[in-house]
């Protein structure tokens, strides 16, 4: 069976600076992926280029046999109009670490305004969506609250809600729980925990949680100055990794998580 | 009716000498502009509270003012104090007073940005009140502040054309006189709006450069 | 004839000055949205037609273009009533202004909130207008509660294209009474309270939307 992600030899530079340099990546559907690596190593970029919130210098991705940043043409690959990254788009949800909710709009408004202006849902039917998902993250009593009324946490939680409102079949979550204070990345871990226990959505996570990622990972990922150096199912990859870097790694970062 | 170049081409040399009166105005007025606005900061910053006071509100009721209305008072009204004013005179410090408001609330942004660890430094080294501002305080709020106090140079030279209305033979004045005489405005009031286009774009852009060479300079 | 004697007659120029700032705010108001979002346009004609636009009205006295627009203008055969002269003019040159404000306060939005929209799937003008547009309309505020100042001020300039505005009714008073200061001195006050009205209900306004938005702290 294809991959439902397929990427291949991809590369991103900002000017001089190479951040991406060669990336070949198969996920298939329902894969819940970790992405590992020292900040820089390109990571974030992968799914950002995954979201089409930024353009890859070279390579190709397919989203279920459909290429992202390409259509066809008789045959022939061009680069990707609008109309077409709009209706990638439609696949992919991304957590952003920075949360970036709407701090002018309610909590429920936050999480209905994809659904009735992406989806044209009635408001009705989005609302009734979006309170069910409010409540899975546990934030059902918060309907009318604003951003600014909430800790890190319950905006990570309703972030995740807000994303999930467009039934995406692929979430991105970009370091989501880099910008909490340490006593409130529980919770929203423990909403990720669920949603990867729950559902078949691919998820792919770019974090620096380790001992998260080795508990619902089926695969990880180590990223390194833009290469995937290593990969493998947690266990390998967190007990005996094979390379001088993942290792390297590894030691450094749990040594300052334990 | 189309643009006759020939009638432009012989008005131009009036309205350049005339443009002189309008420098010279902006000139002066910003002088004037730039030392009452300074005694407006003081007298709110380190003037007893009544003082601060009227300050504050006095600087306030001239910013929300017209300056045309401030022209008309200063012109007119001067006479009855037995001060008879030139126009000129009674343009340059109307525009002076005027913008004296607006350079006062600059220079108290530049102030307000000096970090309170100078002032606590210079109280340190038991630096009078004077030598702390002239030699602490000022020297550091004041270059920040320059390209404001550009900005609004360029925006008192564009309000000199207020000056026409109590008959100040500026930019304006004379290309009226010249239109009427005439009986064409078209050219003369088309030259009059070129000539403050190139000129306050042009500062303009001396301004930008300006900033951006203290910038440079800053970050050294 | 008493101080009070000058009001009624001061009074009936309040009407058109006040229909000048309101007239010129609507104008100013719909430029400057249209200006200040097409100078962050991908469509280079678009933004040079807006920095052309902008530059020239803020490179230009707003009394020359009043006159150029009153004398110039009808000898293209573009007759306008002085009033409509003096809300277009006055707007134009406010909006001009505002353009920058607009642009400024767009820029100034955290890219990560049209990052968000459009991992929401959200149309180009949607990001607009529902997310980006109200953020910056209350950063904007504050800077057009002060263009507000300048446009109620510059409205005095009409008055020397025959229009009979509070400073024309003035300086009517003043030839017919002599009485110069009380005339000039009554005429800065009215200006000045309308002026504080108008700022006062800006604060007001910028007030009701950081509460509603509970931005507490955020000015």
């Amino acid at each position: 069976m294809a991959p439902y992600i397929a990427i291949r030899n991809l590369t991103k530079s900002f000017g001089k600076l190479d951040v991406l340099r060669g990336i070949d990546l198969d996920v298939p559907q329902g894969e819940k992926l970790s992405i590992i690596g020292p900040s820089g190593s390109g990571k974030s970029t992968i799914l950002r280029i995954l979201m089409t919130l930024e353009r890859p210098t070279s390579g190709e991705i397919a989203i279920d046999g459909e290429p992202l940043w390409h259509m066809r043409n008789n045959g022939t690959l061009r680069p990707a109009n609008k109309r077409h990254l709009r209706a990638m788009r439609a696949k992919v949800g991304m957590v952003f670490q920075h949360f970036n909710l709407f701090p002018h709009m309610t909590v429920l408004k936050n999480v209905t305004v994809a659904p009735r202006h992406v989806l044209r849902l009635s408001r009705e039917e989005s609302e009734f969506r979006a309170i069910q998902l409010l409540e899975k993250v546990g934030l059902s009593e918060k309907l009318t609250a604003h951003p600014a009324q909430l800790s890190g946490g319950q905006k990570q939680r309703v972030a995740i809600a807000r994303a999930l409102a467009l039934y995406p079949k692929i979430m991105l979550f970009d370091e989501v729980t880099s910008a909490l204070d340490p006593e409130l990345v529980g919770e929203v871990l423990n909403v990720l925990r669920d949603l990867a226990q729950e559902t078949d959505m691919t998820m792919l996570l770019v974090t620096h949680e380790m001992r998260f990622a080795r508990e619902i990972s089926d695969r990880v990922v180590f990223i390194d100055q833009g290469l995937i150096i290593e990969q493998g199912p947690p266990e390998a990859i967190f007990s005996e990794p094979a390379e001088m870097r993942t290792r390297e790694f590894l030691r450094a970062i749990l040594g300052e998580q334990s | 009716m189309t643009f006759e170049w020939q009638f432009a081409l012989e008005v131009l040399p009036q309205l350049l000498l005339a443009l002189r009166v309008t420098v010279l105005a902006t000139v002066f007025g910003i002088l004037l502009a730039a030392i009452l606005g300074l005694v407006w900061t003081l007298a709110r910053r380190i003037g007893a509270a009544p003082v601060a006071f009227v300050a504050r509100y006095s600087v306030e009721f001239v910013r929300s003012t017209p300056l045309l209305v401030q022209i008309y008072f200063l012109f007119y009204v001067a006479p009855e104090f037995g001060i008879t004013l030139s126009p000129f005179l009674a343009g340059v410090i109307a525009l002076g007073i005027h913008y004296s408001a607006y350079l006062s609330e600059v220079y108290r942004a530049g102030i307000d940005a000096v970090p309170k660890g100078q002032w606590e430094a210079a109280k340190a080294l038991n630096l009078g009140p004077a030598d702390t501002w002239r030699r602490v305080i000022i020297p550091q709020a004041l270059p920040p502040v320059l390209p404001a106090m550009g900005n609004y140079l360029i925006a008192m030279f564009k309000d000199t054309p207020m000056l026409s209305a109590i008959t100040v033979m500026e930019l304006l004045q004379t290309a009226k006189v010249v239109g009427a005489e005439h009986f064409r405005y078209l050219e003369p009031l088309t030259l009059v709006g070129v000539l403050f286009l190139l000129l306050s774009l042009g500062s303009a852009a001396l301004v930008r450069w300006g900033e951006r060479r203290f910038n440079v300079a800053a970050l050294r | 004839m008493s101080l009070f004697e000058f009001i009624p007659s001061l009074l009936s120029g309040l009407g058109v000055t006040l229909t000048l700032t309101g007239g010129g705010a609507l104008v100013a108001v719909v430029l400057a949205w249209l200006a200040g979002l097409a100078r962050l346009s991908h469509f280079g004609p678009l933004r040079l037609a807006a920095a052309t636009y902008v530059e020239t009205f803020r490179g230009t006295s707003a009394l020359v273009q009043l006159y150029w627009f009153f004398y110039a203008l009808p000898l293209f055969g573009i007759e306008l009533s002085a009033t409509a002269t003096g809300i277009i003019v006055l707007g134009l040159n406010i909006g001009a202004y505002g353009a920058e404000v607009v642009r400024g306060a767009v820029l100034s939005i955290d890219r990560g909130q049209s990052e968000a929209a459009a991992a929401l799937n959200l149309s180009n003008l949607k990001r607009l207008w529902i997310v980006i547009a109200p953020q910056a309309l209350l950063r904007m505020l504050p800077p057009a509660g002060n263009l507000l100042i300048e446009l109620l001020k510059s409205t005095a300039l009409v008055s020397l294209i025959t229009l009979n505005d509070l400073t024309f009714r003035g300086m009517l008073l003043r030839a017919e009474t002599l009485r110069t200061v009380e005339v000039f001195g009554l005429l800065l006050i009215i200006y000045f309270c309308v002026a504080q009205v108008l700022t006062l209900g800006l604060h007001a306004a910028e007030r009701r939307l950081s509460k509603a938005w509970h931005l507490e702290g955020a000015r």
